[in-house]
């Protein structure tokens, strides 16, 4: 059964990929960077924006992540669509 | 171990109803120099590479993973309400035949992915350059697909894959710098 | 876009293919290359320049010294 999408979806789920984003190229960065401690500081901070972005965005929209990474409620919502390549 | 996670890396968009841009799209899914070689071109060169750089082989390969799925997403989106005769006048009637609007792992010219487009040579500074290369030539590629789209929104998701390989090949030289132990020592040759 | 430090060098070069006066076309003129940044940087330093996440997103990078917008060059000659 697949989830209504307002415009809400769209630019909540635009915030989390910006916050996201950040965190693979600090990532990329810090994997030749390893002692850089601002990088490090900066990628923990988005790091806990970007579970924050996600505690909203999956209790109305169902969860991103597989395998249990993901809190899921009490229907199985992993299943549902739509899915990335059909939003 | 791998987990998905269920959204696209960049929000992807088409805004005209084009399956002849699928046609050369699907050679950065499964060309040579697409994101599906350079994914499992980095994820297999990482398990012999030195230690340091191993990380960095994770990452990068994994995020090609999304890239793939970048690409899967535009050709899905061209090709899902093709009818048919669309498809044909398309030049995508070979595809249909074999795979109606299934998208396959095969370059423009319709030849399948082959594990040859990559390599592990086990010495670390050869694949590294390799690697550089990959890089290198999936952003020109890129270029060339901007140039041949006319489809703003496209180019637009073909524009940040472009940027993200001159940063992955920007990674992958700070690599070989890494490897060449040479940042804090004096060079005397 | 506008950098951080004086840019020395530029994103883009040209150059012009070699034309015979037998050569079938009229000649292309100038062919262009793409040279970004990461090409003359051995190691990115730190501290440098970000851009919002929104932005960064978009540039498809975080650092505004690697953003290099590409556009066919060759444009003015297709109508």
């Amino acid at each position: 059964m697949n989830k209504k999408l307002d415009a809400e979806y769209y630019q909540l789920l635009e915030q989390i990929q910006a916050a996201d984003f950040v965190l693979v190229e600090l990532t990329l960065y810090l994997d030749t960077h390893p002692d850089d401690q601002n990088a490090l500081t900066q990628f923990n901070q988005y790091s806990e924006y970007s579970r924050q972005l996600k505690a909203i965005f999956e209790p109305r929209y169902g969860p991103l992540l597989q395998y249990g990474n993901s809190p899921v409620g009490q229907q199985w919502d992993w299943g549902s669509g739509p899915w990335p390549w059909q939003v | 171990m791998w987990i998905y996670e269920k959204k696209l890396q960049y929000p992807v968009k088409v805004s005209t109803c084009n399956p002849k841009l699928a046609k050369y799209l699907i050679e950065q899914y499964g060309g040579a120099d697409g994101e599906l070689a350079a994914a499992l071109r980095y994820l297999n060169q990482r398990y012999t590479i030195p230690d340091k750089v191993i990380g960095l082989l994770t990452d990068i390969g994994t995020e090609e993973f999304a890239h793939l799925e970048m690409i899967a997403t535009m050709v899905y989106k061209l090709t899902k309400d093709a009818t048919p005769q669309q498809m044909r006048a398309a030049g995508l009637a070979e595809r249909y035949v074999n795979h109606d609007g299934a998208l396959f792992y095969e370059n423009a010219a319709g030849e399948p992915w082959s594990a040859k487009y990559i390599q592990a040579k086990g010495d670390p500074i050869a694949d590294l350059y390799e690697d550089i290369a990959a890089e290198e030539k999936a952003r020109a590629t890129y270029q060339w697909l901007i140039d041949i789209s006319d489809d703003p929104d496209v180019n637009d998701s073909l524009r940040f894959l472009r940027e993200r390989e001159i940063v992955h090949s920007m990674r992958f030289r700070e690599a070989v710098e890494i490897l060449k132990e040479e940042q804090n020592r004096k060079k005397i040759f | 876009m506008d950098q951080q430090h004086e840019q020395s060098f530029t994103q883009v070069k040209t150059w012009q293919p070699f034309h015979s006066p037998f050569d079938p076309c009229p000649p292309i003129g100038n062919k262009f290359y793409r040279t970004p940044i990461n090409i003359y940087m051995t190691f990115q330093p730190p501290n440098l320049e970000q851009f919002s996440p929104q932005e960064a997103l978009r540039s498809g990078t975080l650092w505004k010294v690697f953003y290099d917008y590409y556009e066919n060059p060759y444009r003015e000659r297709d109508s």
